[in-house]
C-alpha cells in the first residue's frame, strides 16, 4: 500500500507540469482570443498547395 | 436572374455588372472579386456566401496623410530597418471570411510579410516592408478590398491596457490545489464511514495531512492576495466590505487547521479553504467578463481624425491634429470634421452640427464668421484659421466638466451593504457564545469561536451577486443590450426618471427611411439634384441630401424655393425641380399618409422619393409601458415636433427643445438634485455630457461599429422597444440576488448551529460550504434563465 505515496507524488508532479504548460501558453497570449485560431486552421499552407497542384 | 451581388450579397439596385458569369452591384465588388481571383483566393467565397463588404466609394487620396513621417510614427506600433508593424481597427470585420482574407494579404501584395487578425477586437496587425509599400497605400489596399481601417485620434493613444492576467493565474492555482486536496482528504472519510479502521491509512494519515498543508500554501499565500489587499484597503478607510469577514475566515481556517494537524486534533479544513477561494475567484472572473469588442469609454477622440491639412504658404501639408495651433490655416473639405474653433477665411460654408448640438439644420456661414469645433463641412472646400487650441474648443470643454471625473462603477453595491451587518452579527455571535461556554465549559471556547468564524465565511454571499447579475448581463447581451458591468444593473433597478434624446434616439436614422420609385436617374442628374437641394434647409431636403451618396460641387443658377411646395434651379444646363406632387405636376396615386417628394428634370418627371415615418416602430406602445417612470425629452432641435410628441408621450412628460449639450447635462443634474435616479438614452456626441452625468447612460446605435459616446450601456436600435423589459428585468434581478442571499443565510444558520454547539467537524464544514456555494450558483444560473422566460 505504501506505493500509493509514490504514485501520488508522481501524479502531483505530472499535474504541476501541466499547470506549468498552461501558464506558459497563457502568458504568451495564446488564450487571449478564441475565435480567429479556428479560422486560421482553414488556410492552406502555400507550400502544401503548390505540392498538391504540381 | 440573380438579384444579389455575388460578392457582398446586397440587392443590385443602380448598376448591374457582369463578370465571369457572376453579377455584381458595383465596380468595387467586381474589383475585389477580380483581385481574389487573380491571387487564387476564391476560397473566400467557399467559407461564407456573399461574405464580401462593399468597398467605400470615397476619394482615393483619403489616406495620403499617413505617408507623412510624423503621422506615420504616431500610427504604427513599431518600425525598424525597413519593416513596419501597424495595427488597424477595422470595424467591418464580421465573419470567418473576413479573417481569412485579411490574413491572406501577403498573397495579394508581396511587400506584406504577415497579418494577424484579432476577431474579438476587430483589429488586424500587419507586418510589411515600408520601403516597398507606403502606409497610405496599404490603407488604400484594404479599403479597396472593402476593409477600410478606421483611424481616429484615438488610434494614437495606444496605452495597450494589459489585461490583468493575475486573476486567471490565481484562479487556476486555486483550482489545481482544490482538486488535489479534496482527493487527498479521502483517507479521512474512510475512517468516518467504516467501523473497521484501515490500518495503513490510519498510520500514514500524517503524511496525507501535511501534503494537504503544502498544497494549501499556494492558495493561502498567492491566490488569496487580492482579498487581503481589498480588506486592508477597506479597513484603512474605515469601511467594512465583504472581503473583511472573508479574510478573517481564511486566516482562521488556515491557522486552526495547521494547529489541528500538528496536535492531531482533527484533519483540518484545508479542502474547504481551497474550495472557497476557487469558487470566489471564479465569481470574480465571471464578473470581469465584458464584451471586448465594444468600447464604453469613447470620447471625442474617437470621432476626430488624426491629421488635418495645414496650409503653409498656400501648399497643403498634412499635420497631426495635436500639432495644430492657434493661428494655423487649414483646409477642410466636404464631409470633413472641423477640429477646432475657427474663423472662416475663404469661401462660404454650410456646416452640419447635428452630431454636436443635435440640430439637424445646416448652418450657413460667411467669410469672417466663427465656426465651432465638431461640425461637419458640407460643400466646397474652405479655408479656416484656428482661433483656439483643440482642447480649448467649446466641444472639448464639455469633457472637462466634473461629470466626466466621477466614476460610477463601484461593483456590488448591494453585497457590500449586507457585508457590513454580516460582520458585526458574526462578531456579536462569537462574543455571546464565548460568554455562554465560559460558564459551561471554558475549554470549548477556542473550538467554538474558530468554528463560528470558519463556517460563517460568506463565500456563498459573495457569489450571489456576481453570478446572478453576470448571467443577467449575458442575457441582455443576447438581446443586443450590452452593459458595462454588473453595477449598471443594480442602478437600473433604482431608476425613477427616463430621459430621451430626440434625433436618432426616438427617431430613426435619416437615410434608411427613403425609398425611390421611378426611372433610373443617371449619376450626372443625381449630382445635379444633390447640388440643388443643398441650398434648402428643409428637413426633407437634408435627409435626401444625405441619402444621395455622391460628391457634388456643381453650381446652381437661378435657384428658387417656394415654401411648402418645392425648389428648382438650373444645373449644368438642366432645369431640375424637386418638390411636392402638385409642384411638379404629377398625376399618380399616392397614399396620403406618406411624405413624397418628386423629381423632375427638364420637364420629365423621373420618379419620386417616399419618406417613411421617422419615429421608431412601437414607440408609443413602449412609452405606454413606462407608466411607472417620469419621462422627459431633451432635444437639440427646434420644437416643430412638439404637437406630435405631446400626443404619444403621457401627460406628465416634460418636453424640452433647443437644448445645447451643456443644457442637457445641467437638466440631468437638476433632476438628481431632487433625489431622482436618472436613466438617459441618447446617441450622439451632443448627449455625451448628459449620458455621463446620468446614473445610467444608454447609447442607442444603429450599427455596432459606429461611434457611441461614453456610456454605461449600448443598445442596438432594433431592440429599443424592449427598454421596459430591460428595466423590469433589472428590478427582478435584484430580487433574485436577495433570494440568493437568503439561501446562503439559511446554510449559515444551519452551519452556525453546529458551530455554536461545538459540533463542527471538518467533514460537516466540508459538506456544508461547497453545498452552499454550489446551491447559490445553481440558483443564480437557473433562476435568471427562468426569469428571462417568464417576464413579459
Amino acid at each position: 500500500m505504501g506505493i500509493i505515496i509514490l504514485t501520488i507524488v508522481m501524479s502531483l508532479c505530472l499535474g504541476a507540469l501541466f499547470l506549468g504548460l498552461f501558464f506558459f501558453g497563457y502568458k504568451k497570449g495564446q488564450f487571449d482570443e478564441d475565435e480567429s485560431p479556428a479560422v486560421r486552421m482553414l488556410k492552406e499552407d502555400k507550400k502544401v498547395k503548390d505540392k498538391i497542384d504540381t | 436572374m440573380a438579384d444579389q451581388c455575388y460578392h457582398c450579397g446586397q440587392q443590385i439596385e443602380e448598376e448591374r455588372i457582369l463578370f465571369d458569369e457572376k453579377a455584381f452591384c458595383c465596380q468595387g465588388c467586381k474589383t475585389v472579386y477580380e483581385i481574389l481571383n487573380i491571387n487564387d483566393l476564391k476560397d473566400f467565397y467557399e467559407l461564407n456566401r456573399n461574405a464580401g463588404v462593399r468597398p467605400d466609394k470615397k476619394n482615393t487620396h483619403q489616406f495620403d496623410f499617413l505617408n507623412t513621417q510624423e503621422i506615420f510614427d504616431q500610427v504604427v506600433d513599431f518600425s525598424d530597418d525597413g519593416v513596419t508593424v501597424v495595427t488597424f481597427f477595422v470595424p467591418v470585420i464580421h465573419c470567418t471570411s473576413c479573417v481569412w482574407l485579411l490574413e491572406s494579404l501577403e498573397t495579394i501584395n508581396p511587400a506584406i510579410l504577415s497579418s494577424h487578425v484579432n476577431f474579438t477586437q476587430k483589429s488586424v496587425q500587419i507586418n510589411f516592408r515600408n520601403e516597398e509599400l507606403k502606409l497610405g497605400e496599404l490603407a488604400k489596399l484594404m479599403t479597396d478590398l472593402g476593409y477600410k481601417p478606421s483611424i481616429s485620434l484615438n488610434s494614437i493613444n495606444k496605452k495597450q491596457a494589459k489585461t490583468d492576467r493575475s486573476l486567471v493565474a490565481k484562479l487556476v492555482v486555486a483550482g489545481f490545489c482544490f482538486g488535489n486536496i479534496m482527493l487527498l482528504s479521502f483517507p479521512e472519510y474512510v475512517e468516518v464511514f467504516g467501523t473497521m479502521k484501515e490500518s495503513w491509512l490510519e498510520e500514514n494519515k500524517e503524511w496525507f495531512r501535511w501534503t494537504m498543508f503544502f498544497l494549501s500554501l499556494p492558495v493561502f499565500l498567492y491566490s488569496a492576495t487580492d482579498y487581503y489587499k481589498s480588506a486592508y484597503q477597506g479597513l484603512k478607510n474605515g469601511i467594512v466590505n465583504l472581503d473583511v469577514p472573508i479574510v478573517l475566515g481564511i486566516f482562521v481556517i488556515f491557522f486552526k487547521s495547521t494547529y489541528d494537524i500538528t496536535f492531531d486534533i482533527s484533519p483540518g479544513y484545508f479542502d474547504s479553504l481551497a474550495m472557497l477561494l476557487f469558487l470566489m475567484l471564479t465569481g470574480k472572473w465571471f464578473q470581469q467578463q465584458t464584451v471586448q469588442a465594444l468600447a464604453f469609454d469613447r470620447d471625442y477622440k474617437s470621432f476626430y481624425p488624426i491629421a488635418v491639412a495645414k496650409l503653409v504658404n498656400g501648399i497643403e501639408q498634412p499635420i497631426l491634429l495635436s500639432e495644430l495651433k492657434k493661428g494655423d490655416r487649414i483646409l477642410i473639405r466636404n464631409e470633413e470634421l472641423i477640429p477646432a474653433d475657427a474663423i472662416l477665411m475663404k469661401g462660404d460654408a454650410l456646416v452640419d452640427n447635428s452630431f454636436v448640438t443635435g440640430e439637424s439644420r445646416l448652418i450657413s456661414k460667411k467669410t469672417g464668421d466663427k465656426i465651432f469645433a465638431g461640425g461637419r463641412l458640407s460643400g466646397a472646400a474652405v479655408e479656416l484659421e484656428i482661433i483656439a487650441d483643440i482642447n480649448q474648443s467649446y466641444l472639448t470643454q464639455l469633457w472637462n466638466n466634473d461629470a466626466f471625473k466621477k466614476d460610477n462603477s463601484e461593483l456590488n453595491i448591494l453585497t457590500n451593504y449586507v457585508a457590513k451587518y454580516f460582520t458585526y452579527i458574526i462578531l456579536a455571535l462569537c462574543v455571546i457564545s464565548s460568554l455562554y461556554w465560559y460558564f459551561v465549559n471554558p475549554a470549548m471556547i477556542m473550538k467554538v469561536v474558530t468554528s463560528i468564524l470558519i463556517i460563517a465565511c460568506p463565500c456563498a454571499l459573495g457569489l450571489s451577486s456576481p453570478f446572478t447579475l453576470g448571467n443577467i448581463m449575458r442575457i441582455f447581451g443576447n438581446k443586443d443590450f450590452y452593459i458595462k458591468n454588473t453595477s449598471t444593473i443594480e442602478r437600473m433597478a433604482e431608476v425613477t426618471d427616463v430621459v430621451f434624446d430626440k434625433t436618432g434616439t426616438i427617431t430613426e436614422s435619416e437615410s434608411d427611411q427613403i425609398l425611390y420609385e421611378g426611372e433610373f436617374i443617371s449619376e450626372k442628374h443625381l449630382k445635379a439634384i444633390k447640388a440643388l437641394i443643398r441650398n434648402s434647409n428643409h428637413p426633407l431636403s437634408r435627409s435626401l441630401y444625405h441619402k444621395i451618396d455622391l460628391d457634388s460641387d456643381l453650381i446652381v443658377n437661378d435657384y428658387q424655393q417656394i415654401p411648402g411646395k418645392g425648389q428648382q434651379g438650373f444645373v449644368d444646363g438642366d432645369l431640375i425641380l424637386v418638390g411636392s406632387k402638385s409642384y411638379v405636376g404629377a398625376e399618380d396615386e399616392v397614399d396620403f399618409n406618406l411624405t413624397v417628394v418628386y423629381v423632375k428634370v427638364n420637364d420629365k418627371i423621373l420618379g419620386r422619393y417616399i419618406f417613411k415615418n421617422k419615429y421608431r416602430q412601437g414607440l408609443d406602445e413602449m412609452l405606454s409601458q413606462l407608466t411607472n417612470y417620469n419621462l422627459h425629452v431633451l432635444s437639440g432641435d427646434n420644437d416643430s415636433e412638439r404637437t406630435y410628441l405631446e400626443k404619444i408621450f403621457p401627460e406628465n412628460a416634460i418636453l424640452n427643445f433647443n437644448q445645447s449639450p451643456k443644457d442637457k447635462l445641467d437638466y440631468i443634474k437638476n433632476l438628481q438634485n431632487s433625489k431622482r435616479k436618472v436613466m438617459m438614452m441618447g446617441d450622439g456626441l451632443n448627449d455625451a455630457g448628459a449620458l455621463k452625468q446620468s446614473d445610467i447612460g444608454v447609447s442607442i446605435t444603429e450599427s455596432m461599429n459606429s461611434f457611441s459616446p461614453s456610456c454605461d450601456g449600448i443598445l442596438d436600435a432594433k431592440e429599443f422597444e424592449r427598454t421596459p423589459w430591460f428595466l423590469k428585468m433589472s428590478k427582478y434581478a435584484i430580487r433574485l440576488v436577495i433570494m440568493a442571499f437568503i439561501i446562503s443565510f439559511l446554510y449559515n444558520v444551519v452551519g452556525l448551529s453546529f458551530a455554536v454547539t461545538g459540533y463542527l467537524e471538518p467533514v460537516v464544514a466540508a459538506i456544508l460550504m461547497p453545498l452552499s456555494s454550489i446551491s447559490v450558483i445553481i440558483f443564480a444560473t437557473f433562476g435568471t434563465r427562468i426569469l428571462a422566460k417568464l417576464v413579459k
